[in-house]
């Protein structure tokens, strides 16, 4: 075992003793046949007990082998662990597409199914079966694009609730996400593209309490337990009684602050009971079913969450914003 | 709308509650009034509220007033309307008016008053206007004005004297007809717009504007007041098509009381009487030819039970109804009769008389509830797969962008090699988005460009977003709605770190992603080549395949594109259509059973035609269908000088495994050997 120093080394003795074919040991077995019969088994044993020594020895240099070769790893190999560790690239969904699962998500554990409808939206489906007819003052209020008399691009997903009452019967609780598309000019706050979530909800016996814990339901799951809402007289063409619905303000608890103005409320959305005539373009029974319905910004919350101060940070994908999310 | 405390006192006694300026403010807002503002003017507080365009009645502070008088019980105390008596025959001055399209004037009033000195108007209405943000101008002007804003209703005051025939005649403008209004600019007129003409020319528009021409001034001593009602979608229309908003035409088009042309002329003849001195010289002439007629209407109990979810007591219903001017009248237990006042118009419906009940009731006393559950909710069957593609882009390293669906066609023409059809948008707001995008390269590319400006150098974006095609039909009824998906990278490609260098993002890298993000959808695209692309490099560049069909592209973005856009780095970018990949649902997983014995691996290396594209290799390597033949990959490829001309070096590494044992060195052999002979026998390749 003189000058054997690593692992190969060790490996070649070991051979050239214990090697099943070559081994010296192996060799002398090989021999023991020519023995007279009476000497074999004394030598025999005598090989045996050789190999049994052989093989521990080698053991314990093998073994000495491993911890001195592991001492000098452990002494040379150091590392700066202070140094930065691999940057695997990162990437990030877009806020609106956070904002959006995280409002279908808690809609969709609240038994809400998730509809779609096309962007580019006939007058009807957008107006008409609304409720605003031609020459209502409705129609100037959302300004429109068109894209030919009867074409539109959608000015808000509410066509969706039509849609879905077309094609089915209540019980009916659906949210209708997606694109909408106002003529206004880009500043901080209003872009002439955006996204809304639309909620419907009908079946016998609905009434306001409902809309109100619905939705009460829906924003302590999205900002926190204790948010409170309130619903105040508004209007809309396509829901009587309406509503415009303000939450308890997520960064004062309603005490107060800069964001919502002193007022503790922060307006968030239009809602109200689904009007008699909306049911009755599309065949429901006003007696007999009611419903409500809201309409909600995306991006309008979105911008509360984050308290992002312009609108346009969304739209221009600058990924200093976008790896914030 | 600015609403002044210390006029709303005039019509009801807020003082009398004690409650303060912000508890008023509170209650307008609770009953639907929204005030967004409170401010001190002198001694006065001016609130802005906002009031919906259903609800004109409260665009004055008598209607703002009854609704405070609804919701605290108290008495709404109305001017005194009734007309003052009319000089003596002799002395009277004619006046005729003729409605020529009662149609789109149902009623016009007037009354000649003379002796008036038009002077600054007093103290007190002064201070009146002033608190909502008006400018005093004389007398007349003011009294219109205050009438305006106090009960709501437009008036005007023409010079007697400048009225050609002493008659005002209701008609449409004639062909070619101009007038210059009072704000000095010279209209022309169409035969849509509804004018107020005397014997020979337009001297107002109706409902909009006066004319400059019959102006009152300084030296005017004899006055036609008009007090009308026009129908609200022509004076819309011709106020749209004038470009012309005024407080007049504001009220008109939301729909003005149909009962309030006398009472508001009436009211206007005895401000100006009493202030002036001037004295009634005509009847009040009131052409009125379809008189409106109130509406009865029911109100059922129960519908408010069945839609606010309270119930609310029969005596609470009238108080509020009551106070509002519904003149309710309970029958039983179980409605009120009501009749509908002539300045509510909105209401229209039964549960348009639920919410005036829940509004004065209060949203606030509605219960909370929540709907016992009917429905089991679910994503759309497109969510999975969105799902899945922006989680594998995420992981990778890309950040999702979002532009707008808005183009022009120039920017897509960079990216065609054809323009093809785009829908327009009819009326664009700006020269910058006039039609619908039909990819999303250009927007993406763009959005790269714009960070490189802000200074980001590595940037992997992607972008899933609908495209719109025209169609064939020319007003776009078959027009389609596609989702694609977009990605584009440029820098370094992922990570770079002190102790590695991954190099600049190419082609292999991006073409990695998609291959990852294919095959987590369960599909496998085929890439072939592709050299006419408009935008991509023609030597970079590879046309996507699934199944047969093109579904899009992969490339380098073309030298002279990235010039224009003043790149200086590599830009990759790929497009394709995610309607084939989504038009069945995601696979579910399918397993299958490990093999326990190991698998032997054998490399070739080999010299191949460079021409050769290696998926030729590939295909026929999986066409000869090798038992145990489980997996084969390039894992180096080499061209330079040490080669032939024209040829490459692959090595290519094969894994054989058996389900059932162990293979012999043999069995590997033998297979391998069936590989090696049929790719030297296909493509002459030399295997070093």
């Amino acid at each position: 075992m003189q000058g054997v120093s690593s692992l190969d080394e060790l490996t070649a003795v070991r051979d050239k003793y214990l090697s099943r074919q070559r081994g010296v040991l192996a060799l002398e077995m090989r021999k023991l046949g020519s023995l007279p019969s009476a000497e074999r088994p004394a030598a025999g044993q005598l090989l045996n007990r050789l190999k049994g020594v052989v093989t521990e020895e080698l053991e314990r240099f093998q073994e000495e082998l491993k911890s001195s070769a592991n001492a000098v790893r452990l002494k040379t190999e150091f590392l700066d662990v202070s140094l930065p560790g691999f940057p695997y690239p990162e990437g990030k969904i877009h806020p609106i597409r956070r904002v959006w699962r995280e409002m279908e998500e808690i809609f969709v554990r609240m038994g809400f199914s998730v509809e779609t409808g096309p962007q580019i939206e006939s007058d009807y489906y957008n107006f008409e079966a609304l409720n605003i007819p031609k020459g209502h003052p409705a129609r100037d209020d959302q300004d429109t694009l068109y894209i030919s008399d009867n074409l539109v691009l959608r000015t808000h997903t509410s066509p969706v609730q039509i849609r879905t009452m077309e094609g089915k019967e209540p019980p009916i609780r659906i949210i209708a996400p997606g694109r909408v598309y106002r003529r206004d000019a880009v500043d901080a706050t209003h872009s002439p593209m955006f996204h809304q979530i639309e909620g419907l909800v009908v079946d016998e016996g609905i009434t306001m309490a409902d809309l109100k814990g619905s939705l009460e339901a829906f924003f302590q799951q999205l900002f926190s337990p204790d948010t409170k809402i309130r619903m105040r007289p508004s209007y809309f063409p396509f829901v009587e009684p309406g509503a415009e619905v303000d939450v308890s303000c997520i960064f004062c608890s309603g005490k107060g602050c800069r964001v919502c103005k002193g007022s503790g409320w922060i307006e968030i959305l239009g809602a109200g009971m689904v009007h008699p005539k909306v049911f009755s373009m599309v065949g429901y029974d006003p007696e007999k079913y009611t419903g409500f319905a809201w309409g909600m910004g995306i991006d309008r919350i979105a911008i509360l969450k984050y308290q992002v101060e312009d609108l346009r940070l969304f739209f221009e994908n600058d990924i200093r914003f976008l790896s914030q999310f | 709308m600015k609403i002044s405390y210390s006029w709303l006192q005039d019509y009801v006694d807020i003082d009398m509650l004690g409650v303060g300026v912000e508890e008023v403010a509170r209650a307008l807002t609770m009953v639907g009034l929204a005030v967004e503002g409170i401010e001190e003017v002198g001694p006065d507080t001016v609130f802005d509220l906002d009031v919906t365009t259903n609800r004109p009645d409260c665009l004055s502070h008598l209607g703002v007033a009854r609704e405070l008088a609804a919701q605290f019980r108290l008495r709404l105390n109305k001017p005194e309307m009734t007309a003052l008596p009319t000089v003596e025959a002799q002395e009277r001055l004619p006046i005729e008016i003729a409605i020529e399209e009662p149609g789109l004037c149902p009623r016009y009033a007037g009354r000649v008053l003379t002796d008036v000195r038009i002077e600054e108007s007093p103290d007190w209405l002064k201070a009146r206007l002033e608190a909502v943000g008006q400018r005093p101008i004389n007398n007349i002007v003011d009294v219109t004005n205050f009438v305006l804003f106090g009960l709501g209703h437009p008036l005007h005051a023409f010079d007697y004297q400048k009225l050609n025939g002493r008659k005002i005649v209701v008609r449409r403008a004639r062909l070619g007809e101009r007038i210059t209004t009072l704000d000095e600019v010279k209209r022309e007129l169409t035969p849509e717009m509804l004018m107020i003409c005397d014997a020979q020319v337009p001297v107002a528009v109706a409902g909009v504007m006066g004319g400059a021409d019959s102006e009152i001034g300084e030296g005017s001593t004899t006055i036609l007041l008009e007090s009308a009602f026009f129908q609200p979608a022509t004076v819309r229309s011709t106020a749209r098509s004038l470009g012309l908003s005024t407080e007049a035409s504001y009220r008109f088009e939301r729909r003005a009381d149909p009962m309030m042309p006398v009472q508001a002329l009436n009211y206007a003849c005895r401000l100006i009487c009493e202030m002036t001195g001037a004295r009634c010289v005509s009847e009040v002439v009131d052409e009125n030819p379809a008189p409106y007629a109130p509406r009865p209407f029911t109100l059922r109990l129960s519908r408010i039970k069945q839609v606010m979810g309270v119930d609310v007591s029969a005596g609470n219903v009238a108080d509020i109804l009551s106070g509002l001017g519904f003149a309710p009248e309970v029958q039983g237990e179980e409605a009120v009769e009501v009749c509908i006042p002539s300045f509510r118009g909105d209401v229209d419906v039964e549960d348009d008389l639920v919410e005036e009940v829940a509004r004065h009731v209060g949203y606030d006393k509605i219960p909370t509830r929540y709907p016992a559950p009917t429905t089991i909710g679910h994503f759309t069957a497109e969510e999975p797969h969105d799902r899945r593609i922006i989680s594998t882009l995420v992981g990778l390293g890309f950040y999702e962008a979002m532009n707008l669906s808005f183009t022009i066609p120039a920017k897509e023409e960079r990216f065609l090699t054809q323009v093809s059809a785009m829908i327009p948008i009819s009326n664009p707001l700006t020269e910058m988005d006039t039609h619908l995008r039909t990819m999303l390269a250009p927007g993406l590319v763009e959005s790269l460009r714009q960070n490189l400006n802000f200074g980001n150098r590595n940037v992997r974006l992607f972008e899933l977003g609908p495209v719109f095609f025209p169609g064939e039909s020319e007003n776009f009824t078959d027009h389609r709605e596609v989702r694609h998906l977009a990605l584009a990278a440029t820098g370094e490609a992922f990570g770079s770190h002190w102790n590695h260098s991954a190099g600049e993002f190419d082609f292999f890298h991006l073409k990695g992603v998609v291959e990852r993000l294919l095959a987590g959808m369960g599909a496998t695209a085929e890439f072939e080549q592709l050299s006419d692309s408009a935008y991509l490099h023609p030597g970079v560049a590879a046309s996507i395949r699934l199944g047969g069909e093109t579904i899009g592209v992969i490339g380098e973005l073309h030298p002279r594109v990235a010039e224009a856009y003043k790149f200086t780095t590599r830009v990759l970018i790929a497009e394709f259509s995610l309607e084939s990949l989504y038009a069945a649902p995601l696979a579910e997983p399918e397993y299958q059973r490990l093999v326990r014995f190991p698998a032997v691996e054998r490399d070739l290396s080999f010299l191949l035609d460079r021409e050769m594209p290696f998926s030729t290799i590939t295909s026929a390597v999986q066409a000869l269908r090798v038992q145990g033949l489980k997996d084969f990959r390039l894992i180096d490829l080499y061209y330079g000088q040490n080669l032939p001309q024209g040829k490459i070096s692959l090595t290519v590494r094969f894994t054989f495994e058996d389900p059932t044992g162990t293979l012999t060195q043999n069995e590997v052999s033998e297979r391998y050997s069936q590989v090696v002979e049929a790719l030297k026998l296909q493509f002459a390749i030399e295997p070093r």
